[in-house]
This record gives structure tokens, sequence and C-alpha cells, in this order.
């Protein structure tokens, strides 16, 4: 049981859940950037929301199966065929074997998350799975898939319990981010305009971004405090400014530790977003205190654990 | 209690401004909470990240405050030392003449130099399995090379001046490096995967080329 990567794109891997409890050996979360897509996908086939998938960035992918079983689609792109035959995104759809898969590229959003019936079968360090491109592990041989690529694939647990995602839960991206933040531990480092603008002005996500981190492009900032700092845990989501004032927003891929300044922190109800954000669109950062990030998160994941029972976000 | 230097986001705490011995003590008490989903030690600090579904930010911070009392009446199990054989061969460490200028030595002399210095392992960070050595003694800082280099090889050994870290991966690297480590410092079969862990010692012990070519293989 096989299927083939024909045309890979920009960056597909396989992903799935994060790798928990392992950044004290420097092990970067990695994982889907997008896990509420993730999830959507994998519930379409009634899979666990982190079971492994093939994420999908920017660009057209094509596949073909050797044999018969259920896909879906969810995340940025939003045209898919079989062979020639249109079908849609946020459906499960009976493929067979021969049968060519076609992802066309996203006009706003960036990943896109093809989940499959059958489980991807690979090794899985850590009992996950997930690609870690800087450690060379999980995934296919710790590596973006490439053309002719073959995933071997095994009979697992699934079910097709409803065949559409509800529209309502589909969520849509706009090339508009609203990022909520708290204060990073050295915000009190920038002077009191760049503190002010980190808030009032608007960021545009620059083209230098993985999914380590995205630079943002916008008001150059000015650390009041420009002493070397010692390196300390940073985590997806912490925005970091180095000395050329341009802040660093870190995604799931992003080094367990760091040594600029830590000036916000995007809330952990947001953070899943990031993976979304392409070149050029623009992000509005809101400001809350840690308290009220904690009760946001909470309602968040009350509201998604009734469609997605074992949903997390990290 | 007051008096300790706590930041708190929405899901993780940093405990900062703290020395090496109480980092190793709050990390072996914390080890002891189930609550923390990730214990990250840092050069001069600790961060506990957990999840604000089990844990509300008050109940947090009064858990991270209780441990620097617990910290006192723990003693951390620090992994025992370990000697590193080292190839100081040129080949394996193309800075060695940056850095023996900045030390103020001979190149010849700096193998002795680095074999001299008592280390321990300051954190793990950067590449999953990258460990920062501290020396005890106080080092002239030493630059960053101007040009990262786009790829280092697996085993080798950087120096910052009182840092000296080791990479576990072939990948891109700005430390001037001095010497390549025979041993793989980390292994995903492995429980933990990091070959060195923070607090633990660390020695280094000098082998030929040959030597080196004899351990590597496989």
């Amino acid at each position: 049981m096989s299927f083939t990567v024909i045309t890979a794109g920009l960056q597909a891997s396989i992903q799935g859940a994060p790798y928990r409890t392992m950044r004290g050996s420097a092990i970067p979360a990695c994982g889907a950037a997008d896990p509420l897509s993730l999830a959507l996908a994998n519930r379409l086939l009634g899979k666990p929301s982190g079971a492994l998938a093939i994420e999908i960035t920017a660009t057209a992918c094509a596949f073909r199966t050797d044999m018969s079983m259920h896909i879906a689609l969810t995340g940025a792109a939003q045209r898919l065929y079989i062979n020639d035959r249109s079908v849609s995104p946020h459906a499960s759809h009976a493929v067979h074997g021969g049968d060519t898969i076609i992802i066309s590229a996203p006009d706003t959003g960036v990943r896109s998350y093809l989940a499959l019936s059958h489980d991807i079968d690979v090794p899985r360090p850590f009992e996950n799975g997930s690609t870690c491109f800087s450690g060379g592990f999980g995934g296919l041989d710790g590596r973006a898939l490439e053309n002719g690529d073959v995933l071997s694939l095994r009979t697992g647990q699934f079910s097709v319990p409803d065949n559409v995602t509800p529209p309502g839960l589909r969520p849509v991206f706009t090339g508009g981010f609203l990022l909520r933040y708290v204060e990073g531990a050295e915000h009190g480092y920038l002077d009191a305009d760049s503190a002010a603008w980190l808030s009032s002005q608007q960021w545009r996500a620059s083209p230098r971004m993985n999914r380590m981190g995205i630079a943002l492009d916008g008001p150059v900032l000015s650390l009041a405090d420009k002493k070397n700092l010692p390196s300390g845990a940073v985590f997806p989501g912490t925005i970091q400014c180095p000395p050329s004032g341009q802040p660093f927003l870190l995604g799931v891929d992003g080094q367990t530790s760091g040594g600029y300044p830590c000036i916000a922190q995007i809330i952990r109800a947001d953070r899943h977003l990031i993976g979304q954000i392409r070149p050029g669109d623009t992000l509005k950062l809101v400001r809350k205190r840690p308290l009220q990030a904690q009760q946001i998160y909470r309602q968040k994941m009350d509201f998604w654990r009734q469609y997605l029972p074992d949903f997390r976000l990290d | 209690m007051n008096g300790h230097d706590i930041y708190l986001a929405d899901d993780w705490i940093l405990l900062r401004d703290l020395e090496p011995a109480a980092i190793w003590r709050l990390t072996a008490a914390a080890d002891t909470q189930v609550e923390w989903q990730e214990i990250v030690p840092g050069i001069d600090s600790l961060a506990l990240k957990y999840d604000p579904l089990v844990l509300d930010l008050e109940a947090a911070r009064m858990l991270a405050v209780q441990l620097y009392d617990r910290a006192d009446t723990v003693t951390p199990q620090l992994a025992k030392p370990i000697t590193l054989s080292i190839c100081y061969d040129l080949q394996f460490g193309p800075d060695q003449a940056l850095v023996a200028t900045h030390l103020g030595i001979e190149i010849a002399d700096l193998p002795d130099w680095h074999m001299a210095q008592d280390y321990h392992v300051a954190m793990l960070g950067f590449l999953p399995g990258f460990a920062y050595l501290q020396s005890a003694a106080e080092i002239v800082d030493i630059p960053r090379l101007d040009a990262p280099r786009a790829c280092i090889a697996a085993g080798s050994v950087g120096l910052l001046g009182q840092q000296c870290g080791l990479y576990p991966v072939e990948g891109p690297g700005g430390w001037p490096v001095i010497g390549r480590i025979a041993a793989s410092l980390f292994d995903t079969g492995k429980t933990p995967p990091a070959l060195l862990s923070p607090g633990q010692k660390v020695s280094f012990r000098a082998i030929s080329r040959a030597e080196f070519n004899a351990l590597d293989a496989p």
C-alpha cells in the first residue's frame, strides 16, 4: 500500500502532534504549523486530532494512490481535484488505486492538510513521528517530501462519521490577522515609543519566514537596554527583538532557547494562526493580561472541543 | 514569598536571575510536580510551561513559589561526569588560529588549554541535543564568525570564550570551531535522547585522527 508524491511543492512534510515535554533536550515543538486545520482534516476521517497527515505549503501539490481509501483536505487550499474532477475541501472523499490527487495553490493562508484514512507508516521517535527538520528525525528521514517519494501506508483506525465540516467551523484566512499577546519577559527593555508601537502600529509579515518564524516589518523598534542576555527558554509565539529592531515571531519549529530580548508572547489561544501567515499579510497585535489570555484560551477550547473532543492547543 | 524574580506569561513561567546550582535544584524539584508540561533550564533561568485548563494563573504562580522552598530540600541527581574524546586535527578545527589569537596563546597550545578547562553543561538549546558548556574560569569573549558556515559537521566543538558549544547534528553554525568529538550527542532511540544534561561535568581527552576514525566507523 503506497502513496506517491508526484509534485511536493515548496515544502510538504509529514506532521501531526507537536513533540511535548522535550524542550529541555532542545527539541522544538514541530508538528502541524496550524494544528486546528490538522484536527479538522483528521476529524473528517474519524481520526485523532493529532494523527499524522501531509502538511502542504503555499504551492500546488500532486499525489497518486495505489489503493482505495478516503482523503480529506483542510487549511488554506480551496481547490482539490481527484483526477479531473473538482471536489470540495472540508469533506471526505473516496479515492481508488491509480487516482491522482491535485491540490491547487491557495490564494490566502499558507498551509493545507491532506489527511489519509490509512495511517502513514513512518518511524515514531518519542511515540510521535512529526518531522523535525533541525534534528533530522521524524516524518520521512526528518526531511521535506520530494517528488517521487513513496509513503507506505497501513490500515489504521478510521471511520467517516460525517463527511463535511459544518460551514461555520471552517477557518477563513483573509490576509489579515489579529494576534493577542501578553508582554514578554523583557518587554521593559523597549523604549516608551517602541512599547506603544507594538500594539498601535500595523505590522506586516516579511518574506523572511518559514516554520521556524516570521520577521515582522513595521517601525524599527529601539531597545532602551541593549545589554546582552544570557540564553534562556523561548516558545512558539514568542516575539524577540534583535539589535536590528526588526521583531521576529517564533513558529512551531522555533528553537527552544534564545538570547534576544523577548518583548511579547502571542497567547496560547492564538498561536495556531501563526502557521497561516503569508508574506505581506497584515498583523494587528492586541495586548492582553495573562489572566485574560487564559480566559480566552479556555473559551476557545470549550468551543472547539464540542466538535473536536480530543483537540489540544500548545 | 517575595524577593523571587518571576515572569508570568499566559501559559509559562520564568524563574530568573538564578545561580547554576539553584537552577539544578529547582529543576529537580519541578520534576516532582506533574503540572509542568515543559521544564527548560536556561543559563541563569528556568522556564516552566503548563496548560491553563489544568492550572490557573495564580495556582501556577503559587506552585512556582513553592518550588523555591522545595528546592532547598532536594539533592539534584546530576548525571555523572563524562570525558569526551576529541580530535583537534586542523581539518576538524578550522578556526583554531582565530581562537588562539583571541586567547593570546600559540595554536599548538590550544588543545592543552581546552583540556585544562573545568566545564559543566549549563543548558541544552539551539538544536536538538546541542549542549552549552560553561567554563569555571573567566575567559575573554570570542565573537561568532562574521558569516556563519552553511554546514558544520555533527560533533563539532565551538568556542565563544567562557562558553563551549557541542553540535549534535550537521547544520549551519556561527561558532568558531576548534575540534570534533566522536561521541553521538543526540539519539532519538535513547531516553533521554541527549547525551549530556544540565549540571553534568564535562572534560575532554585528545585523540588522534586515526583513533577518531576508528571510533567513528560504523
